[in-house]
C-alpha cells in the first residue's frame, strides 16, 4: 500500500453507506455544511478510496454488503491509527457501535441520523483532528507521567489503568470508571481529560445525586421553571459550561428516569434543547463516575438500558488501594505537603518504618483513609 | 399498515434537504429491497444457499431506509424479522417477510404522493 501525503490541515472525509438514498442524503448534508465527501457504497471500494485520498474522517456503515465494517476500519487503522473512523449503525445494532468504538471508532451515530447530529459529528472529529496533529508537532516527546498529571501509577495495576486511559483519551467516545470509594475515579477522569485534544477547554464534574427534579434540570440542562429567561441566555448550566471539553458525570445512575431520557437525547442529537424554539449544538465528551457496578444499575433498573449502552463504551476498573501497594509511599509523599501546609506544620518526608507500615494496611476508605491517617499524623 | 405511522415531518424534512432526486432514489431503494423480498418469497425456501444473507442484507437496508424516512413500525417489523432470520433461518418467517416487502410497497406509495409543495 502506497501512503498518500495528507494534508492535515484539511482533513478529508470518506462516506461509506451502501444505500444510495441514505449516501445521496448524508452528502448533500455534509457538503452543505462545507466538508463534501468522497463515497463509497462497498467496503472494497471503501478501502480502494481510503487508500487513494487517505482521509482523516471516516463515516462507515458497519452493515455493507461484501465485507463487516468491523474489519474495514480494522484495516483502516491498521494503515492510519490517527484516522477518525465514526461508525454509523440502525437504532437496535448500539452494542456492535459499542464493539466498534471499543476497537478504535473515534464515536458512534445511530440511525435515524439528524442533519445537525452528522454535521456535529464530524465537525468535532475535524477539529480533534488538527488538534492532535497539531500536539503532535509540538509534543513530541512528552513523558505520559507529566501530561497525565497527578496520576500515581508505579503498580502493575494502576500502569494497566493508564494504559486505558492513554488509549482511550484520544477518543471523544463515553468512559464509564467504576471503582470503590476513595478509588481515585476523578483523578482518572481529570488524567483523560488532560490528555485529550479537549485538554485546553473545562472539565466540569456533576453530582448527579446531590439535586433532584427542576433543581437538577435548571443545573444540568439549563432548562425548567427554575431558569429565567435571562440564565438560559448566558448558558449558566454544566452541559454549557463543559463546552468544547468534557463532563464528568458522577453517580449517573442516581438521575431520575426523565433526566436520564433527557440526556440520552442530548447524546443522540448532540443537541442541548434550551426551549421548544431553541436548541444549541453540543460538543462535550461524557466521562462517567460510579461506586455502583454499571452494569448492576442497569439489570436493576436505576440506569436505563439505553442509557447503559451509551455511557459504558469504554469501561475502565480502578482497583482498591490496598491491590497497589506500590503506589502508596508515593501517594502518601503526594499529600503530605499539601497537608502538612494546611495544618501549618512542616512535613515532607516518610521514614522507611512509616513506609512499610501504611503498606501493610487494609485501608478500606481507599485514598479518603490514607489522607485522613496522614491528617492524623501531622497534627 | 404503515400508513398510520409514516411520520410526516421527518419525510418532508427529508426532500426538503434533497428535493426530487433523493425522493426518486428512496422509492428505487424501497423497490430494490422489495424486489429482494419478493424473489426470496417466491423460491419459497428461505434456507435455500445464499438466501439468508441476501434476506438478513434485505431486511437491513429497508431498516436503515424506514427509519431515515419516519416509518419506525416499518423498521420495527424489519428488526424483528433479521434477528429471527439470523437465529433460525426457516420458511417460517416467509409470512412475515411477506407482510413486510406490502408495507414497503405501502410507503413507496405514500412517498410517491407525498405533495411537492411541502418540500
Amino acid at each position: 500500500m502506497n501512503a498518500v501525503p495528507r494534508d492535515d490541515a484539511r482533513p478529508g472525509l470518506l462516506l461509506v453507506e451502501d444505500t444510495p438514498s441514505i449516501q445521496m442524503l448524508y452528502r448533500t448534508v455534509l457538503t452543505k455544511a462545507g466538508y463534501p465527501p468522497v463515497c463509497a457504497s462497498s467496503g472494497t471500494e471503501a478501502l480502494a478510496k481510503f487508500n487513494e485520498h487517505r482521509p482523516g474522517i471516516v463515516l462507515l456503515d458497519l452493515m455493507l454488503p461484501d465485507l463487516d465494517g468491523l474489519t474495514v476500519m480494522a484495516q483502516m487503522l491498521a494503515v492510519a491509527p490517527e484516522t477518525r473512523v465514526i461508525v454509523i449503525t440502525a437504532n437496535g445494532s448500539v452494542n456492535k457501535a459499542v464493539e466498534a468504538t471499543r476497537k478504535g471508532a473515534y464515536d458512534f451515530l445511530v440511525k435515524p441520523l439528524g442533519d445537525v447530529r452528522l454535521v456535529s459529528a464530524v465537525a468535532s472529529a475535524r477539529a480533534d483532528s488538527l488538534a492532535a496533529a497539531k500536539q503532535a508537532r509540538g509534543s513530541s516527546g512528552q513523558d505520559p507521567e507529566t501530561t497525565a498529571g497527578n496520576f500515581v501509577a508505579l503498580s502493575d495495576q494502576m500502569r494497566a489503568v493508564r494504559t486505558v486511559i492513554e488509549a482511550v483519551a484520544r477518543s471523544k467516545a463515553p468512559v464509564f470508571i467504576h471503582g470503590a470509594s476513595g478509588t481515585g475515579k476523578r483523578t482518572a477522569a481529570e488524567a483523560i481529560h488532560r490528555l485529550s485534544p479537549r485538554a485546553r477547554r473545562p472539565i466540569v464534574s456533576f453530582k448527579c445525586a446531590s439535586l433532584e427534579g427542576h433543581a437538577l434540570e435548571a443545573a444540568l440542562f439549563g432548562t425548567g421553571p427554575l431558569v429565567t429567561a435571562e440564565q438560559s441566555e448566558q448558558g449558566d448550566c454544566a452541559i454549557q459550561r463543559a463546552e468544547g471539553g468534557s463532563i464528568l458525570l458522577r453517580s449517573p445512575e442516581a438521575l431520575a428516569a426523565e433526566h436520564q431520557a433527557r440526556l440520552l437525547a442530548m447524546i443522540n442529537s448532540a443537541t442541548l434543547p434550551l426551549s421548544p424554539s431553541r436548541s444549541l449544538p453540543v460538543d462535550v465528551r461524557i466521562l462517567c463516575a460510579s461506586s455502583r457496578d454499571p452494569h448492576d444499575a442497569m439489570r436493576s433498573g436505576l440506569l436505563s438500558e439505553e442509557l447503559f449502552y451509551r455511557l459504558f463504551v469504554f469501561p475502565l476498573s480502578l482497583p482498591p488501594l490496598h491491590a497497589r501497594i506500590a503506589d502508596i509511599p508515593v501517594l502518601a509523599e503526594q499529600f503530605l505537603p499539601e497537608i502538612a501546609q494546611q495544618e501549618g506544620k512542616h512535613f515532607n518526608a516518610i521514614t522507611p518504618e512509616a513506609r512499610s507500615l501504611l503498606q501493610r494496611h487494609t485501608w478500606a476508605g481507599n485514598l479518603h483513609e490514607l489522607r485522613n491517617v496522614l491528617r492524623q499524623a501531622v497534627v | 399498515m404503515v400508513s398510520t405511522i409514516l411520520d410526516e415531518a421527518a419525510l418532508g424534512a427529508l426532500l426538503a434537504i434533497g428535493g426530487e432526486s433523493l425522493r426518486a432514489q428512496l422509492l428505487e431503494d424501497l423497490q430494490t429491497c422489495e424486489d429482494d423480498l419478493t424473489e426470496i418469497c417466491s423460491t419459497n425456501s428461505i434456507a435455500a444457499p445464499g438466501s439468508p444473507k441476501r434476506l438478513r442484507q434485505a431486511l437491513h437496508k429497508l431498516r436503515g431506509l424506514a427509519l431515515t424516512i419516519g416509518a419506525p413500525h416499518l423498521a420495527e417489523s424489519c428488526a424483528a424479522a433479521e434477528a429471527a432470520a439470523l437465529t433460525s433461518p426457516t420458511d417460517a418467517h416467509l409470512p412475515r417477510v411477506a407482510q413486510i416487502s406490502a408495507d414497503s410497497r405501502d410507503l413507496r406509495a405514500r412517498i410517491s404522493q407525498f405533495p411537492k409543495e411541502t418540500t
